[in-house]
């Protein structure tokens, strides 16, 4: 009569727990892997049209953030005349039907407008409110510096079919249009697979780092190979030894 | 499986079994507990809001709590976390506002204090992180009391089949990949507690019928049905196996049928003397009641409406459709749905589980006809054991839709977690009727195989269902 018949395996090489702790780190690499992905919200098209800012004291859009992870917005510009280079286009973003705190306040001069697209970038990514949400309705408000009526740069507004357009103008709706804006996420490669990003929302801490979603499911993978060998090796074993 | 039956000298008891699989068994159990800790999203277990409410008052006062002793500011914390991470249907929003504080569940406070005074210890260090924090926290301990039970489960293996290497890793392997035990083990709920003292009671039982009477074996036995019934009234069908466990332990050897009959015969009449009494309804006519000792645990501890229930259960006309809801509900969430019961790992699934239960019954017959006389008296019984937990468990199960409400009310009808006490010994079950089912060439195989099946069922549950059911993907 016997017992540990397959205990009599050798301890696991220390090369073969080397290799699991650099695989561990590769995971936890990959889990910080980000990758920048642009979408247009309103794409720009032949029919598109200028609104000139000269004239206008706020501009507004609602728009929907389709991914989690919002970094930044482009506004598609046609530049006014030399004397508009050193002009600031300020812009806010804000929860749509959230409270009126500021998500993004920032502004950039027009001069940084290369080839028409006027590109913020956001200090920090924007997750939505609901953590388990992906996808969350932002307002832009841009706050038009002063200039006189029909004059200054134009933001490139695209006609919206069937006037459903969202757009305001002095809070006033122009539903025919448009704004045309281009989104920037930045967006966890391994989220395509496994939404690491997602299980890590709303959570402190260490349950609030998504490599650890990845990570987990990882050690549990090695030692269920370790698991596996064991059994092997007691399909293997001698009833009596 | 083929149960060695030379090994009949329970006295002498087999050599150590070696420990060394723990090295990789107990880590497995921990990252597979930390995994269903982790991406199950706070509250989402069975009450889960009021089991953490009541640790939460023991660790946060110098007394125990009352039956209706209300932290608002707590309560405020806890329901602003459960609209955070979507508790409520979307068009519920909690009122944060009352001055009682918004209500959080079904208050948990008639269950005895042992569990939520151990929950509260990890809580005591935590005060003053965020709620969710401290929700974690008190997870930890299920997920202690997980790897426990997968420790104990392996233990259990290691003494009743010592010839069988392949069975002693497989049993603990199932347990820990039973997808609705894991979830339920790492949830903040008294069940953790005594789903481990039940592991910990079948090991001392296990000892007992294989040794004879130990003061060691006995010890554990005796702690672990008192830490069971101590935690939660569902603890108390433990008491039939440790019975059974200590009349085998001192008649170790075969009893004959007769006498069994006439002791249960006897047993059940003396037990019926003591607790019944004959008494008159208001029309006068007989009626069974019970004596004033028993009405008094009843109404203290057991909480059964006792009266009424003996009355509901003779009433047979209504039996039918209840029983068959009550299968459908206990094994659809014995096996394949969790969080709150309502997370479903697929109806595919729930029937290949009841695919695989019934093919292992005829297994369970086919394997106890083949094995006949070959096992020795204290193997045979450690399966009887099994048996009668298990039994036992369903009976409870039975037990608890009772007394039924007025034809039209709602009946209650309880989920499977209430028997996961017996999940271990429905695992040992299982594992005897599959290998019963196959042929001697294939059995070896049998117990990979049957860990094969539950890794997928496990995989699909964490991996599809629980991402389904609580991420909001594009």
């Amino acid at each position: 009569m016997t017992t540990s018949m397959y205990s009599g395996r050798s301890a696991p090489p220390l090369r073969r727990w080397a290799l699991a702790l650099l695989g561990a780190l590769l995971v936890v690499a990959i889990g910080q892997i980000t990758l920048s992905e642009h979408i247009d919200v309103v794409a720009i098209t032949p029919d598109s049209q200028g609104l000139t800012l000269g004239g206008t004291t706020t501009i507004e859009q609602p728009f929907r953030a389709t991914l989690a992870g919002l970094a930044g917005l482009t506004l598609h510009i046609r530049p006014g005349g030399p004397a508009d280079a050193d002009l600031q286009i300020p812009i806010r973003l804000r929860y749509e039907g959230g409270p009126p705190i500021d998500l993004v306040s920032m502004s950039l001069p027009l001069s940084a407008a290369g080839d028409g697209e006027l590109r913020f970038s956001f200090p920090r990514p924007i997750a939505p409110r609901d953590p388990y949400a992906l996808s969350e309705t932002l307002r832009l408000i841009i706050d038009v510096p002063s200039l006189p009526p029909n004059s200054g740069p134009a933001l490139i507004v695209q006609p919206a079919p069937q006037d459903r357009g969202r757009l305001q103008i002095d809070g006033a709706p122009s539903p025919g249009y448009n704004l045309a804006i281009t989104l920037s996420y930045q967006r966890r490669w391994v989220d395509r697979l496994w939404p690491i990003s997602a299980m890590a929302a709303g959570k402190l801490g260490l349950l609030g780092w998504p490599p650890l979603y990845a990570l987990l499911p990882y050690l549990y993978a090695v030692l269920l190979l370790e698991g596996g060998m064991a059994l092997r090796g007691a399909l293997g074993a001698p009833v009596d030894a | 499986m083929s149960l060695d039956a030379t090994s009949a000298a329970p006295t002498a008891g087999p050599p150590s079994p070696g420990y060394r699989p723990l090295r990789w068994l107990l880590p497995l159990a921990l990252l597979h507990g930390l995994i269903f800790l982790a991406i199950v999203p706070p509250w989402q277990h069975y009450d889960e809001p009021t089991h953490f409410e009541y640790a939460w008052l023991i660790a946060n006062s110098d007394h125990l709590p009352t039956h209706d002793q209300v932290n608002s500011e707590m309560r405020r914390e806890v329901a602003d976390s459960m609209h955070r991470f979507r508790f409520y249907p979307d068009s519920r929003q909690p009122d944060l506002l009352g001055p009682a504080g918004p209500p959080i569940g079904e208050n948990q406070r008639v269950h005895p204090p042992l569990y939520y005074m151990l929950a509260a210890l990890p809580l005591r260090l935590g005060s003053g992180l965020a709620v969710e924090q401290q929700l974690y926290m008190a997870r930890g301990l299920g997920l202690g009391l997980y790897v426990l039970t997968i420790a104990a489960a392996w233990r259990i293996a290691a003494v009743v089949v010592p010839e069988e290497p392949l069975i002693q890793l497989a049993i603990p392997l199932l347990l820990l990949l039973t997808p609705t035990y894991a979830d339920l083990m790492t949830a903040v709920n008294n069940d953790t507690l005594v789903n481990f003292s039940a592991a910990a009671l079948l090991l001392g039982c296990a000892l007992l019928i294989r040794d004879g009477p130990r003061l060691s074996s006995l010890a554990l036995a005796v702690l672990a049905l008192g830490v069971a019934i101590s935690t939660k009234r569902t603890g108390v069908i433990l008491l039939g196996p440790f019975l059974l466990t200590l009349i085998w332990a001192l008649w170790r050897r075969p009893l004959r049928i007769g006498a069994v009959l006439g002791v249960l015969l006897g047993g059940g009449l003396a037990l019926a003397l003591a607790s019944l009494e004959l008494g008159r309804s208001d029309s006068g006519a007989l009626l069974l009641g019970l004596r004033p000792w028993l009405a008094q645990i009843d109404r203290s501890y057991l909480r059964l409406n006792l009266d009424n229930w003996v009355h509901s259960v003779s009433d047979l006309s209504r039996a039918g459709d209840t029983y068959a809801f009550l299968l459908e509900v206990g094994f659809t969430t014995f096996w394949a749905r969790f969080g709150w019961g309502s997370v479903r790992i697929g109806g595919w699934a729930e029937w290949a589980m009841a695919a695989i239960c019934a093919a292992c019954g005829v297994g369970l017959l086919a394997q106890a006809w083949r094995s006949r006389g070959q096992l020795p008296l204290w193997q045979r019984r450690t399966i009887w054991l099994f048996f009668s937990l298990t039994a036992l468990g369903v009976l409870s199960m039975v037990a608890r839709i009772h007394p039924l409400p007025p034809p039209g009310g709602k009946v209650y009808f309880p989920t499977g977690r209430y028997i996961f006490t017996t999940m271990p010994a429905v695992i040992w079950l299982t594992t005897l009727g599959w290998q019963g089912l196959l042929p001697r060439r294939w059995q070896p195989y049998g117990p990979i195989a049957l860990v094969a099946i539950w890794l997928g069922l496990d995989l699909l549950a964490w991996g599809g269902a629980i991402t389904g059911a609580f991420y909001r993907l594009p």
